[in-house]
C-alpha cells in the first residue's frame, strides 16, 4: 500500500494536527467529568472543613456568652435584691421614726411615705419573685399592691373586687413604679375617705381596649368605690396636695391620661388612668 | 509507510443502540444521567414529521422535564448555537436531547460545548480546543447519513465570513446514541439521497484515509456493502423498514470508520462549499466523490479497487492484483448509483466565479480534512476537481 504523508501544511505541524485528528495528540484522551468531579468534591470538602471550624467557634462563643448572661442575671438579681432590702430599710427606718411622732398630721405623713416606699420595694419584690429581671406583670402588681393597702388601711369589712382582664401585659422598671405609685395613691385615697363607716366596695380593673379613630392599643386601670363621692368643685388643686401632686406628676411621665369622677349611678368615686 | 497493523491507533464510539424501537429507550437513559431538565434540539422539519412530539411525549410520560429549541436550520449558524446556548442556560437545563439529522446534532453539540465552556462557538475551531466536556448528550438521528450521533465532529457556519468550521474533539462525541431507523422513513427522495451518499463518502474517505486502521476498515467497507445494497432499495420504498435499517447501519459503521480514521479531499471541498454558496452537505459530496477518488487513485489503489469490487457488487477476493481501470469503474459505478437516487452529475448553482474558485480552494486547502487525504493536494488540483462539478462564470 503506498501512502502519503501530509504535505499540506508545515511538516510536524500538519503531522501533530493529523495525530489528534485521529485522537493520538496530547491531551486527545476522551474528556471525563471526573477531574472536575473531584475538584468539586475537594472543594466541599475543605468548605465542610471550614464550615465545621465556624460552627465549633459559634458553639465555644454560644457556650461563652450563655455563661456570661448567666452571670449578669445573678447580678442583676443581687442588684434587685439590694434595693428590695432597702426600701424595706428604709420602710423600717419610717416605722421606727414614727412611734416618736406625736402630732397627728405628722404621722399620716410619715405613713404615707413609707406606703410609697414600700410600693416602690413591692416592685423590686415581684420582680425578684417572678425570677424576670426586666419587666414586671402587671395584673399581678396592681392586685398585691391593693390588697396590701387594703390590710394596711384596717377595714376588713370593705369588699375589695377585681377584675383584671389583661394577662400578659408586663411592663419594665421604670413604667411599672411610676404606674404602681398612681395606683398606690388612687387606692390610699379610696381606703382613706371612700369607706367613711368602714363599709362599702372597691372595685378594681385593669382593660385593654382600642382607640376608635386610630384603633392604638390603650390599657386602662379603673379603681372605684361606692363612698359618699366628692364635690369637684372642693377637691383640692393637684399643687395643694402630695397625693394629687405625684399622680399628675408622674401619669405624665408615664404619658398617661387620669381623671377623677363619679361612676355610673352617681354614687362614689372612679379614678380612671389611661396609658399606651 | 506505516503499517495499519502495527501503526498506533484509536477507537472511540459513544453507546448506541440499534434497532425499531430504540427511540423508546430515551426516558430511561435521560434517568440513567439523572438529569433534571432537558433541552431538546431539533428542526421544523422533525416537530412537523412527528418525531420531536413522539419524543417529547416519551419524556412527559415518565415526568422528566424539557424545554425545545427548534431554532435550527439547515448547515446551522453559530448565531443559532449561541441562541440555543443562551436558551439553555436560562431554562435551567443540564442534559441535551438532539432529535434529527446532522444539523440539529451539530447543532446540540456546539449548544453543549458553550454551555460547558461558556464564550463564542467560533472559538473552538480545531482539533482538542475544547477544554471542558459538554454535558450529557443524547442523540436520536432521524436521517442516515451525517453520524454525527457517533462522532467527534460538529460543523457549525460561520455566518459572517460564510465558512464552515469544524469542531473536532473527543469531548464531542455523545454519550448515548439511540439509532431507530423507522425514524428514517419520513425523509422525502432528495434527502433520503442525499445523506445516503454523505454516508457512502465517508465510508470510502475514512477507508482510503491515511489513518485508516483494521478497526475503522472493517466498519467502512462493510458501510460500502450496507449502503450500495439497501440506499437504491430505500428510494425505491420508502416505507421498506428493512431497506432503511441497511442505510441507517450503513450511516453507523460508516461513521465510525470516519469519526476515527477521519475524511479527505471530498470532505474538505464539500465543507467550502456548503459554507461559501450555502449548499447542501450530501449532494456536495455525492458530485465531488468520482473527481476526488480519480485524483487520489494512485495513493492508494489497492484499496480504490476493494472499493470499486464492492460497488460492483462483486467479492473484493475476486480482483487481482493492481487493477488499472478501478479509478473508471468507481466512476461508473457511482454514476449508476446517482442515477438511481435521482441525482445528477452537476450541481445546479449560480455560476463561479474565478475568484470564488480560488476562495473554495483556499479554504479547502486549510480544511483539517484534508491531513488525512491519501493524497497530498494543491491549489490547482483543487480548483480543477471543482471545475468538474461547478458552473463556470
Amino acid at each position: 500500500m503506498r501512502r502519503s504523508s501530509p504535505e499540506h501544511s508545515e511538516g510536524s505541524d500538519a503531522e501533530a494536527q493529523r495525530a489528534k485528528i485521529i485522537g493520538l495528540g496530547a491531551g486527545s484522551a476522551r474528556k471525563s467529568y471526573y477531574p472536575q468531579l473531584q475538584e468539586k468534591i475537594r472543594d466541599l470538602e475543605s468548605k465542610q472543613l471550614t464550615l465545621m471550624d465556624t460552627v465549633r467557634t459559634l458553639e465555644e462563643r454560644e457556650s461563652e456568652l450563655e455563661l456570661l448572661v448567666e452571670e449578669k442575671n445573678l447580678l442583676l438579681k443581687e442588684v434587685h435584691h439590694r434595693v428590695k432590702n432597702n426600701f424595706q430599710i428604709i420602710g423600717s427606718l419610717l416605722n421606727l421614726g414614727l412611734g416618736s411622732i406625736s402630732s397627728e398630721l405628722e404621722a399620716a405623713a410619715f405613713s404615707r411615705t413609707k406606703r410609697r416606699i414600700d410600693t416602690m420595694g413591692m416592685v423590686y419584690g415581684q420582680l425578684l419573685q417572678a425570677d424576670r429581671f426586666a419587666d414586671v406583670d402587671l395584673c399581678e402588681l396592681v392586685t398585691q399592691l391593693v390588697n396590701a393597702l387594703y390590710y394596711d388601711a384596717g377595714k376588713p369589712s370593705v369588699e375589695l373586687a377585681f377584675d383584671m382582664s389583661c394577662p400578659d401585659l408586663f411592663l419594665d422598671v421604670d413604667r411599672a413604679i411610676p404606674l404602681a405609685l398612681i395606683v398606690s395613691e388612687a387606692a390610699s385615697n379610696s381606703f382613706d375617705h371612700g369607706f367613711p363607716d368602714g363599709r362599702g366596695r372597691l372595685r378594681v380593673s385593669l382593660k385593654e381596649g382600642a382607640r376608635e379613630e386610630s384603633g392604638t392599643l390603650y390599657h386602662l386601670v379603673e379603681l372605684c368605690d361606692d363612698g359618699p363621692g366628692f364635690d369637684i368643685g372642693g377637691l383640692p388643686p393637684p399643687g395643694s396636695s402630695l397625693g394629687l401632686m405625684l399622680i399628675d406628676l408622674l401619669a405624665s411621665q408615664l404619658k398617661a391620661l387620669y381623671a377623677f369622677d363619679t361612676p355610673p349611678g352617681g354614687k362614689g368615686t372612679r379614678f380612671s388612668l389611661f396609658f399606651i | 509507510m506505516e503499517n495499519p497493523l502495527t501503526a498506533l491507533r484509536k477507537f472511540v464510539a459513544p453507546e448506541f443502540i440499534f434497532g425499531n424501537g430504540a427511540l423508546a429507550k430515551c426516558a430511561d437513559y435521560v434517568r440513567t444521567f439523572g438529569a433534571s431538565k432537558l433541552l431538546v434540539v431539533s428542526d421544523e422539519g422533525l416537530v412537523r414529521a412527528g418525531w420531536t412530539p413522539k419524543v417529547e411525549g416519551l419524556f412527559k410520560g415518565a415526568g422528566i422535564d424539557f424545554a425545545r429549541f427548534d431554532g435550527v436550520s439547515p448547515n446551522p449558524r453559530d448565531g443559532e448555537v449561541m441562541d440555543g446556548a443562551d436558551f439553555y442556560r436560562k431554562q435551567g437545563c443540564d442534559m441535551i436531547v438532539a432529535v434529527g439529522g446532522g444539523s440539529p446534532m451539530d447543532c446540540a453539540k456546539g449548544i453543549g460545548v458553550v454551555a460547558a465552556n461558556g464564550g463564542h462557538v467560533l472559538d473552538f475551531e480545531g482539533v482538542d480546543n475544547v477544554p471542558i466536556p459538554m454535558p450529557p448528550l443524547l442523540c436520536i438521528p432521524t436521517t442516515a447519513g451525517t453520524a454525527a450521533d457517533v462522532s467527534q465532529f460538529a460543523i457549525i457556519l460561520d455566518s459572517v465570513r460564510l465558512n464552515k468550521i469544524a469542531i473536532i474533539s473527543k469531548g464531542v462525541v455523545p454519550d448515548i446514541s439511540l439509532i431507530d431507523p423507522e425514524t428514517s422513513c419520513t425523509m422525502d427522495a432528495d434527502l433520503s439521497a442525499a445523506t445516503g451518499m454523505d454516508a457512502l463518502t465517508h465510508a470510502i474517505e475514512a477507508y482510503a484515509s491515511n489513518a485508516a486502521s483494521p478497526i475503522t476498515d472493517l466498519n467502512a467497507l462493510k458501510a460500502i456493502e450496507y449502503l450500495i445494497t439497501y440506499l437504491p432499495q430505500a428510494l425505491r420504498s420508502p416505507y421498506d423498514t428493512e431497506a432503511r435499517a441497511g442505510v441507517m447501519m450503513g450511516s453507523l459503521l460508516a461513521g465510525l470508520a470516519f469519526s476515527n480514521a477521519s475524511l479527505g479531499l471530498v470532505h474538505a471541498m464539500a465543507h467550502a462549499l456548503g459554507g461559501l454558496l450555502d449548499l447542501p452537505h450530501g449532494l456536495c459530496n455525492a458530485l465531488l466523490l468520482e473527481h476526488v477518488i480519480a485524483f487520489n487513485y494512485e495513493a492508494v489503489p489497492e484499496r480504490y479497487d476493494r472499493v470499486a469490487s464492492l460497488l460492483r457488487g462483486k467479492p473484493a477476493e475476486t480482483t487481482q492484483g493492481p487493477f488499472h481501470g478501478a479509478s473508471d469503474a468507481i466512476a461508473e459505478a457511482l454514476f449508476k448509483l446517482r442515477r438511481s437516487l435521482g441525482l445528477g452529475d452537476r450541481l445546479e448553482a449560480a455560476p463561479v466565479s474565478a475568484a470564488q474558485l480560488d476562495e473554495l480552494a483556499r479554504r479547502a486547502l486549510s480544511d483539517p480534512c484534508l491531513l488525512t487525504n491519501p493524497r497530498a493536494a494543491s491549489g490547482a488540483d483543487i480548483v480543477g476537481i471543482y471545475a468538474a462539478i461547478l458552473p463556470r462564470a
